[in-house]
């Protein structure tokens, strides 16, 4: 079912979300809802269980919509208590947010990284990926905890200044 | 409910409390701030506004407002009446990040906002900076919208004939906004 955004200042945006302990029909049910909602946006890759009001670490993804994830993309996934493992190196991405309306900003986010979830069967995974993929899983998960893209802007200003501690 | 929109800049010796003192004023006016930048340049602080106001104060009415802000942090201010349309930016439509930076000398910013100027680049954020180094470099932190008639490659022969004239180095990144 087609499910309405959540928009900022909306109070369930900044919630640490409920990890899933079974997969119950509520939580298929959300799965699904996460689907339907991602596909009829066409420009969206990734949404959030709280982006729909439901506050459960579900986030499903599709890196493969956008011509940026072409080259690296593990399809449409749903990805229940995902988490991620490691990561490395880092790029600045310029994000916007569906919650977040008409607002886009720069962020800081590791170029690759290695997450583990569970599908809907329960069964675990485990994979390694990088690019628009690994920054939409972040920005995803970030939403699982209550945190914005905006709550990783970083102001622009310390772009020209320079480092002081050469540690 | 019509609204009226005014530019407003205040620049002074940098201290603590000038924001407060600035927007304290427009509070007590129950004037909104739209659009906003505010930065240390030197030793000079400077904030510049895009206002709105329910009221239809005066120009000058609402630059006596600032009277004692301005008088007792010595901040220089000017103010402005501005269209309703000029309080909003419109949609970019190819974004860049370019990059110049070289041995400081005078005519770097002339030359290449010139050569961006005659093909019609537009310019959205500029930043630049001398470094304190013995031999000081100057750089320049440009985003500027390239009209869709502008491919990528006759945009780097633009900046490849300015930046050569002045004898500095560049580079661009196209900026990619993620819609998550």
């Amino acid at each position: 079912m087609l499910r309405d955004i959540v928009i900022y200042p909306d109070k369930r945006l900044k919630e640490v979300c409920d990890e899933i302990k079974n997969i119950d029909e509520k939580a298929l049910k959300v799965a699904q809802d996460l689907l339907d909602t991602m596909r009829y946006y066409n420009h969206t890759v990734g949404i959030a269980a709280p982006q729909i009001g439901e506050l459960v670490r579900i986030i499903a993804i599709d890196a493969s919509k956008n011509k940026k994830g072409q080259k690296i993309n593990h399809g449409e996934l749903i990805m229940i208590n995902p988490e991620i493992l490691d990561w490395s190196s880092i790029i600045k991405t310029r994000e916007g947010c569906l919650s977040v309306p008409d607002y886009t900003g720069n962020v800081n986010r590791a170029r690759k990284i290695t997450v583990k979830y569970y599908d809907l069967d329960g069964k675990e995974h485990q994979f390694d990926t990088e690019g628009f993929e690994a920054v939409v899983i972040q920005h995803e998960i970030d939403h699982l905890d209550g945190i914005l893209f905006i709550d990783r802007i970083i102001s622009k200003r310390t772009d020209l200044f320079r480092r002081k501690n050469y540690g | 409910m019509d609204k009226y929109f005014y530019a407003l800049t205040v620049i002074g010796r940098d201290k603590p409390g000038i924001v407060a003192a600035v927007s304290e004023v427009l509070y007590n006016k129950n004037i909104s701030i739209e659009d906003s930048v505010s930065t240390l340049l030197g030793d000079q602080f400077t904030m510049t506004l895009i206002i709105s106001s329910e009221t239809n104060y005066g120009v000058l009415e609402l630059k006596k407002s600032f009277a004692k802000a301005r008088k007792e942090l010595e901040l220089s201010i000017s103010l402005r009446r501005i269209e309703k349309e000029e309080a909003k930016t419109k949609e970019p439509e190819n974004l860049y990040s370019v990059s110049v930076y070289g041995e400081d000398k005078v005519g770097i910013v002339y030359t290449i906002s010139k050569a961006f100027a005659d093909n019609n680049i537009n310019i959205l954020d500029l930043r630049t900076r001398l470094t304190s180094a013995d031999n000081p470099m100057y750089v320049m932190i440009l985003e500027i919208d390239l009209p869709k008639d502008i491919s990528e490659d006759k945009f780097k022969e633009i900046l490849n004939n300015a930046s050569k004239q002045i004898g500095v180095d560049y580079s661009i990144r196209k900026i990619e906004t993620y819609e998550l």
